[in-house]
C-alpha cells in the first residue's frame, strides 16, 4: 500500500472509516488495513446557487454560507435553501430543521446565529462554524487560550460570543455530538456559559479561559513568569510581588481572580463584587481583598505570606475604624500586626470580620450613646432647674430645722432629767 | 361584676367631737393633777399657737419646729413645777419669774432660728451635691468620648 491511501484514510471525513493509531501501527508492521473509502463528488445532484457559485456538497455549501452570513441568512429565511433540500436533494429532515430555525418559536435569531445553526444542520459532522471560527466544542478552550495569548481581541470576542449564544449546546443537540453521551459536557458548558455571562472580577471571558482549560497556569501579567499552576503557587507569586515592592491595590487582576474563582469553583462572591466596584473606597476594597485571599489562604493550609500580609495589614485603618470602641481598636491593631508578621492572612480576615465582635461593639456603642444623652440631660437639669432646686432646698431646710429642734428637745429633756430628777 | 364595698366615711362632726372630748379629758386631768404645769404650758405655748395661726407652709412644718423647741424650753419649767406644790400659788410663783419666761420663749425663738439656718445649710448642701454630681457626670462624658469617640455626641 502506498502513502496515498494512508493519507486518505487519515484525512477521511467519515469518522467511522477514518484510521486511528492502531490502524497506523498495523500498517507500519505490514498488517493489511482497509483504507477509508473516498467519497465521490455528487455530480448528479442539482446544485444550490449561492454568490455566483454552484454547490452540490453540503459541507462546501456550509463553509460558503458561513463566509457571508448576511446573504446566507436571506437565502435561509426566504426558504430557497429549504426548498432545495426538500425538493432537489430529497432531504426533508434537514429542510424541516432549517425551516424550524428560521421561525424559531417566535424568537428571532440574528443572521450570524441563524447561519451558524443552519450550517450545523447542513454539516453535522463538521465543527461549529461562527464568524471566523471553525472549531469543535472541546477545541474552545485551546482556541480561547491561543487567542488571549496572541492578544487577538477580535477572536477572543468571537469565541465569547459563541459561548454566550450557547452554540456548543446547540451543536450537542444537532451536530456531531448529538448521538453521543455528552451529559457531563452539557453540565460543564452550562457552568462555563453562566460564568462567562457574569460581569466583574472572577467571571467573564477570563473565567471561561480557566473553566475550559483546567490545566492552564495563571496567565496574569502581574505575576508574569511565576507559572502558577495552583492556588498555592498563586499565593506565593503574590507574596513575591509584595517582597519586591511591586504589590498594589490592582495587583489581583482579572486573570488572578478568575483563576482563583475557577479553582474554588465560585458561582458568586461578595468579596469579588466589592473588589470590582470602583465606587467603593480603596481601603474597603483592601478589606475585600483580605477576605478573598484569606479564604484561599485557609484552603491552602495557611502557607506563610508575611510580605503580602504586612503590606495589607498596614493598610486597613479604615476597617479598624469601623469599630467604635477605642480600646478594642487598639487591641485589634496590635493583634493584626502580630498576625501580619506571622503571615497568617486567614486569621487576619477572621479577626476583622468576626461578627460577634462587631455585634458587641455596636451594642456597646448604642449603650454609650444612651448613657451620654442621659448624662447630658442630667447636667442640663442640674445647672438650670432652679424651681426644683428651690423646692428641694426648702424641704431639706425644714428637715434640718426639725432635726435640730428634736436634738434641742432631747438635750433639754436629758438635762431636765438630770437636774430635776434627783 | 362585683364591686369592693367601700367603708362609709365617718361624719366630720363625730370626729371633731372625739377630739374635743379627748382634749377636754386631758385638760381636766392636768388641772386636777398638775395645775401649775397646765397653767405654765398654756402660757408657755403661746408662741406655738401664734405660729400655728401665721404658718402658711405645707403641713405646718414651721409650726412643728417652733413647737418642738417651745416644748424644749418649757420642759425645765414643767419639771420645776412638779418639784413644788400642786396649787395655784405655785403656778403664779412660776409665772412671775422672768427667767422662766425667758427660758420658755427663748426655746420658741430657737425654733425660728433653726428655721432660718436650716435652708441656708440645705442650700449649701444641695448646691455642693449638684456641683459634685455635675463634675462627676462631666468626667463620665469625657470618658465616654475617649472610649467611643465624638460619634456618641452626634448619634
Amino acid at each position: 500500500m502506498g502513502v496515498s491511501p494512508v493519507l486518505q484514510s487519515l484525512l477521511s471525513d467519515d469518522v467511522e472509516s477514518r484510521w486511528n493509531g492502531r490502524a497506523v501501527i498495523g500498517w507500519s508492521k505490514g498488517t493489511t488495513q482497509r483504507p477509508a473509502l473516498a467519497k465521490a463528488p455528487r455530480s448528479d445532484r442539482p446544485p444550490f446557487e449561492f454568490m455566483g457559485k454552484a454547490y452540490r456538497e453540503l459541507r462546501a455549501l456550509a463553509v460558503a454560507l458561513n463566509a457571508t452570513p448576511a446573504h446566507a441568512a436571506e437565502r435561509i429565511r426566504d426558504g430557497r435553501l429549504g426548498d432545495w433540500l426538500r425538493n432537489k436533494i430529497n432531504d426533508p429532515n434537514r429542510a424541516d430543521g432549517i425551516e424550524a430555525l428560521s421561525s424559531s418559536n417566535g424568537e428571532t435569531l440574528d443572521d450570524e446565529e441563524l447561519v451558524a445553526q443552519t450550517v450545523m444542520v447542513l454539516d453535522p459532522g463538521g465543527p461549529i462554524r461562527y464568524r471566523s471560527l471553525a472549531l469543535m466544542p472541546d477545541g474552545l478552550g485551546p482556541a480561547l487560550a491561543e487567542a488571549m495569548a496572541a492578544e487577538d481581541s477580535d477572536r477572543v470576542n468571537d469565541i465569547a460570543d459563541l459561548i454566550r449564544r450557547k452554540l456548543p449546546l446547540v451543536y450537542m443537540e444537532i451536530g456531531a455530538w448529538r448521538d453521543g453521551d455528552h451529559y457531563q459536557d452539557r453540565i460543564e458548558f452550562d457552568a462555563v456559559h453562566a460564568n462567562l455571562t457574569k460581569d466583574g472580577l472572577g467571571f467573564g471571558v477570563e473565567r471561561a479561559l480557566y473553566d475550559l482549560n483546567p490545566l492552564l497556569p495563571c496567565r496574569s501579567t502581574t505575576i508574569g513568569d511565576a507559572y502558577a499552576f495552583d492556588l498555592r503557587e498563586v499565593l506565593g507569586a503574590l507574596d513575591g510581588l509584595a517582597e519586591r515592592g511591586d504589590l498594589n491595590d490592582d495587583s489581583v487582576d482579572r486573570h488572578i481572580a478568575a483563576f482563583i474563582a475557577n479553582r474554588l469553583k465560585l458561582k458568586s462572591s461578595d468579596e469579588l463584587s466589592e473588589l470590582s466596584d470602583a465606587s467603593i473606597p480603596p481601603e474597603r476594597r483592601r478589606y475585600a481583598l483580605l477576605r478573598f485571599i484569606g479564604e484561599v489562604h485557609q484552603r491552602c493550609n495557611r502557607p506563610p505570606m508575611a510580605n503580602f500580609a504586612k503590606w495589607l495589614g498596614g493598610r486597613l485603618e479604615l476597617v479598624i475604624e469601623d469599630f467604635n470602641y477605642r480600646p478594642l481598636r487598639h487591641d485589634l491593631t496590635g493583634r493584626l500586626k502580630r498576625l501580619a508578621a506571622s503571615g497568617d492572612l486567614s486569621r487576619m480576615a477572621t479577626l476583622l470580620s468576626n461578627p460577634i465582635l462587631r455585634q458587641r461593639d455596636e451594642a456597646g456603642f448604642k449603650v454609650a450613646v444612651k448613657q451620654y444623652a442621659a448624662n447630658a440631660r442630667r447636667i442640663e437639669a442640674l445647672s438650670s432647674n432652679s424651681a426644683v432646686h428651690g423646692t428641694r432646698i426648702a424641704d431639706l431646710g425644714y428637715t434640718i430645722a426639725t432635726v435640730g429642734a428634736y436634738a434641742i428637745l432631747a438635750a433639754t429633756a436629758f438635762a431636765a432629767t438630770v437636774i430635776f430628777g434627783s | 361584676m362585683s364591686y369592693r364595698k367601700i367603708p362609709p366615711t365617718p361624719k366630720r362632726g363625730a370626729r371633731a367631737l372625739a377630739i374635743m372630748v379627748t382634749v377636754g379629758l386631758v385638760t381636766a386631768l392636768l388641772v386636777v393633777f398638775a395645775l401649775p404645769a397646765f397653767l405654765v404650758s398654756m402660757v408657755g405655748l403661746l408662741p406655738t399657737a401664734v405660729s400655728l395661726f401665721t404658718d402658711r407652709t405645707p403641713g405646718h412644718r414651721a409650726t412643728w419646729c417652733v413647737a418642738i423647741t417651745n416644748i424644749a424650753g418649757l420642759l425645765p419649767i414643767i419639771a420645776k413645777s412638779f418639784k413644788g406644790d400642786n396649787d395655784l400659788a405655785a403656778a403664779i410663783e412660776l409665772l412671775v419669774d422672768p427667767i422662766n419666761w425667758l427660758v420658755m420663749y427663748v426655746g420658741a425663738a430657737m425654733g425660728w432660728v433653726l428655721l432660718w439656718i436650716g435652708p441656708v445649710i440645705a442650700e449649701v448642701f444641695v448646691t455642693q451635691k449638684a456641683a459634685s454630681e455635675a463634675r462627676s457626670l462631666q468626667e463620665s462624658q469625657g470618658k465616654l468620648i475617649a472610649e467611643w469617640g465624638r460619634k456618641v455626641l452626634d448619634a
